[in-house]
């Protein structure tokens, strides 16, 4: 009997348990697949009062997506119908302008496959913390989202239909996803952003979409990159700068460096297979000094002249050639990132990690002590491959 | 709790002693009293024969033979006791002793099992069961001679666990069928059967089936000691005893193995089960039952292992899917569409556009009537069950689309479940009741409903038992040399234990490694000397 009691007892608790770990979920929040509107992208803009913000959500048509053009079967018709809409909510924060959206949008705003924020450049230039404040703290949106600044109209920016892709926000993050082709566009998530934002003497750096025309069409081009000092865009690199600073983060995975060969006039295309970059310092010198060394690992892409390049001596003064091109690039950087005096290659953050007695003392004038650093940039290239074409395609005899 | 419950219901149940039999029922000389009691216990129904006729040995004694018309064989009631004790009896010559029943079963009825017995109801029982009953006059006892009547179906595959390769002979109704089948598969002589008799009107003939050696006797004397525990008045299938015998009568998973197939009951048999034959049912149990049991096909063990283990694997993915699959598409869908890759989410969205339901409901309504044509179809005579599926499957499937009723994901959704549910056969009936259950935990909880349901299966799997056994070894506890079956599927040569939770009696099968690959004796005979294995040269000693 005491047995008998004592299961019961038991198994009492164990179903009050069930019950009670049925109440203890968190969020409860049923939304049926019909009611949700997909966000693809976001755009800042200032609204005309110069104060409150105008928010363009970019919500995917899913039917209008699969219809197609009117192709077989389908939706039924509607081939004129675009497979998004950009509607626009105004409000005193992001948070605010979604929920102001709902005004217009008979569906609930979904966030969480949200691809792009684009920031304009005012709003940048006033301060991206209070705009991406609510993206990095609600549940819903990803930190995964790429964040962008554009000069022009954001909300523009997520109008123009993409020529390739149904929905232009995922458009724009596959371009974006295609750095590694130049590595001239540094790609940068929300994450990767307020990471950045929580090492202090590091400048962000965040890629500018531009709207572009060509042959009377709108289109997208990503060029430039935008600099942060703290969360406000103090400026641009240029394309040159942009791999420069992505040669000293060790970032390059591909890209094309053009040779322009002494003498014969000619080019040689050398195609970055990998790079790698190491920073060294010597601290107790003063201006400091700094020394990156950068790795790299290239194949012989293209040439345009007829004679064979391909023999030690030759190869190694491509290499060699390559190496001052890294250097020029990489100055570069340099140069414009002085001028803005924004750390954006994260020495501060190098010199906190790996001397941090050192950096106890320059911290408070970093940005001092950053303007006048000595950087000295030992570029080593490494060519392994000429293609499958040892000689030139074209006999010639020297 | 439930034993809680069961402890009420059973002070409110009333017992009734259950009527013995007389105590004195002993057949008395007069032969005419004698028919009179089989009348009174038989009354007349017309397939009970009476035949009377006269023994002429030295003097004529009046006789009676009682027999159920078609329950017996006739040819042998003919040749072994009609003729010889009406037309040969008096050409007797030899002489008749005070015994003349002694005599007549030693000299005069040529039939192979007979039996003396002077009590009315071991006999009408076994007049009941197709044998024949000789009365004489002036015998206070009976002649029980086995003229059972063994026609029957031929042995034939059963449906439901067939096989591609493997023997095509099936359990029959017939439990003497059943026992030979066995026995032909199993030469030990160490095969027992034990035979009792269950149901108080059915009287069902019940045998277990056990390898003394192997089979555990505690699991024996716990299986007898339930199955004398039964007390009621019919047993028309083997799931009425599984019923009864469960060690977790509520559980809705099966903790009494059973099969239609000898040899699957012959190689559990062999791995140290007990086997419950019934008569009239073609289904075995086996016991102790394993879950992994409903995954081990006998397939598996007639095809190269290497196919049988990636099958095997298959048949878990299918189970995990058929009970799965719908509740994580309802919690994906309403609960978590950030899970859902983009591309996916918008062709889902796309689909789900204008569909009336939520997502919860589409889901349950399509598998229920699922069920319903899966039952219609079984039920029907099987030409108008296929004409049911093909309804089903088209009409329903296709215009409930079409109409815009339910989203296509769903019906595919269904649909894959449907098939991947038949791939585990005996697990199929919990499936289904996992399957809609977890989909409607999953509607009101999300993905943390799923959780919570399959939380609460697990513990209720891992407290089952059988016959002593958990019902989730060997995984749970784990017993890694017995994942050889469970796992993969090792080489038969390499399965040299029987599962340890069961056969742990006499664990080995054979000699570790001694059946492993053949020697070289056979391909090796040119090799150098020294590459020539051991096996080789013994061969050689022995030539000399």
């Amino acid at each position: 009997m005491y047995e008998e009691s004592m299961v019961m007892k038991k198994s009492w608790i164990w179903l009050c348990l069930f019950l009670l770990s049925g109440f203890t979920s968190g969020c409860w929040d049923r939304k049926e697949l019909e009611t949700l509107a997909i966000v693809s992208g976001i755009g800042i803009d200032l609204a005309q009062d110069g104060e409150n913000y105008q928010v363009t959500f970019q919500i995917i048509r899913p039917d209008a997506v699969l219809g197609g053009d009117g192709s077989a079967g389908g939706g039924g018709g509607g081939s004129a119908q675009k497979p998004f809409w950009a509607l626009k909510a105004e409000g005193e924060t992001i948070f605010a302008a979604i929920r102001k959206a709902t005004f217009e949008s008979s569906r609930r705003l979904f966030l969480s496959h949200n691809e792009v924020v684009i920031i304009n450049e005012e709003v940048a230039q006033k301060g991206i913390l209070p705009v991406i404040d609510f993206l990095i703290r609600d549940a819903e949106p990803r930190l995964s989202q790429w964040l962008l600044v554009t000069p022009d109209q954001a909300g523009e920016v997520l109008q123009i239909e993409n020529k390739l892709e149904k929905i232009p926000a995922a458009g724009i993050a596959l371009q974006m996803q295609n750095y590694f082709a130049t590595s001239k566009v540094r790609a940068v998530s929300l994450h990767e952003f307020a990471a950045q934002l929580l090492e202090k003497t590091t400048a962000n750096t965040v890629p500018v979409i531009t709207i572009i025309e060509t042959d009377g069409e709108k289109g997208l081009r990503l060029e430039r990159t935008a600099v942060f000092k703290e969360d406000k865009l103090a400026g641009y690199l240029d394309q040159k700068a942009t791999r420069g600073l992505l040669w000293v983060l060790g970032e390059v995975r591909g890209g094309i460096i053009v040779l322009d060969l002494p003498e014969t006039g000619g080019k040689v295309g050398i195609e970055i297979s990998g790079a790698t970059a190491k920073i060294s310092a010597a601290v107790k010198e003063r201006p400091l000094k700094l020394l990156v060394e950068i790795n790299l690992e290239a194949i012989l892409g293209e040439k345009t002249i007829k004679q064979n390049l391909v023999s030690p001596e030759k190869i190694s003064f491509q290499e060699k050639l390559t190496e001052e091109a890294i250097n020029s690039e990489v100055e570069a950087a340099l140069i414009q990132a002085r001028q803005l005096g924004a750390d954006i290659f994260g020495f501060g953050a190098y010199l906190h990690r790996h001397h941090p007695k050192e950096w106890k003392g320059l911290q408070h004038e970093w940005e001092r002590h950053f303007r006048q650093l000595e950087v000295a940039i030992k570029a080593k290239a490494t060519i392994l491959e000429v293609g499958l074409i040892k000689r030139p395609a074209v006999p010639f005899r020297e | 709790m439930i034993r809680f419950l069961l402890r009420k219901l059973r002070l409110a149940r009333h017992y009734k002693e259950i009527p013995t039999p007389l105590a004195d029922d002993s057949l008395q000389k007069n032969i005419e009293k004698n028919i009179a009691l089989f009348r009174a216990e038989l009354g007349e129904s017309p397939d009970i024969v009476i035949r009377r006729f006269t023994l002429k040995l030295k003097k004529e004694i009046k006789a009676a033979i009682i027999f159920v018309e078609g329950l017996m064989d006739q040819q042998v009631v003919y040749d072994c006791i009609l003729r010889p004790l009406m037309l040969e009896a008096k050409k007797e010559t030899r002489p008749v002793g005070p015994d003349l029943l002694g005599f007549i079963q030693e000299n005069l009825i040529p039939a192979a099992g007979l039996e003396q017995e002077n009590r009315l109801s071991p006999l009408v029982a076994a007049l009941l069961g197709g044998d024949t009953v000789l009365l004489l006059e002036g015998q206070a006892a009976a002649l029980i001679i086995n003229t059972k009547n063994r026609e029957n179906r031929a042995s034939e595959e059963p449906d439901t666990e067939v096989t591609i390769l493997g023997p095509r002979d099936g359990f029959t109704e017939d439990l003497r069928t059943n026992t030979a089948l066995l026995r032909r598969k199993i030469g030990d002589p160490r095969l027992v059967f034990e035979q009792m008799m269950i149901g108080r009107r059915t009287r069902t003939i019940v045998a277990i089936a056990y390898v003394q050696g192997i089979a555990n006797e505690k699991v024996v004397e716990e299986v007898r000691a339930r199955l004398k525990r039964i007390n009621t008045d019919m047993i028309l299938d083997a799931n009425y005893l599984r019923e009864f015998i469960a060690d977790a009568p509520f559980s809705p998973f099966p903790t009494v193995g059973f099969t239609e197939r000898p040899d699957v009951a012959a190689a559990r048999l062999l791995e140290g089960r007990v086997a419950v034959f019934t008569d009239t049912t073609p289904v075995v149990n086996t016991m102790p039952a394993l879950f992994i049991e409903a995954f081990q096909n006998p397939d598996d063990y007639n095809t190269h292992f290497l196919y049988a283990t990636f099958i095997r694997w298959l048949r878990y993915l299918a189970f995990l899917i058929s009970f799965l699959l719908p509740a994580l598409f309802v919690a994906l869908t309403t609960y978590h569409q950030e899970l859902i890759p983009t591309p996916l989410l918008i062709s889902m969205a796309a689909a789900v556009e204008g569909t009336p339901f939520p997502m919860v409901i589409e889901v349950v309504a399509m598998g229920a009537i699922f069920e319903i044509i899966r039952e219609a179809g079984v039920r029907l005579a099987r030409p108008i069950g296929q004409t049911i599926s093909i309804v089903g499957a088209l009409v329903i499937g296709e215009a409930v689309v079409s109409a815009g009723l339910v989203a296509a994901p769903t019906v595919i959704v269904v649909a894959l479940t449907a098939i991947t549910s038949f791939v585990v056969p005996t697990q199929q009936e919990i499936g289904i009741i996992l399957r809609l259950s977890l989909a409607v935990l999953a509607g009101i909880l999300g993905a943390y409903g799923i959780i919570l349901g399959l939380l609460f299966t697990l513990s209720h799997l891992a407290s089952l038992r059988s016959f002593g056994v958990p019902y989730l070894s060997p995984v749970i506890p784990l017993n890694i040399g017995d994942l050889k079956d469970v796992a993969v599927r090792v080489p038969l040569w390499a399965m040299w234990t029987r599962p340890r939770v069961i056969g742990w009696h006499e664990p080995r099968r054979q000699n570790f490694g001694e059946s492993a690959p053949p020697s070289s004796a056979v391909e090796g005979a040119d090799l150098p000397a020294s590459r020539k294995s051991k096996g080789n040269k013994e061969r050689e000693n022995l030539k000399k």
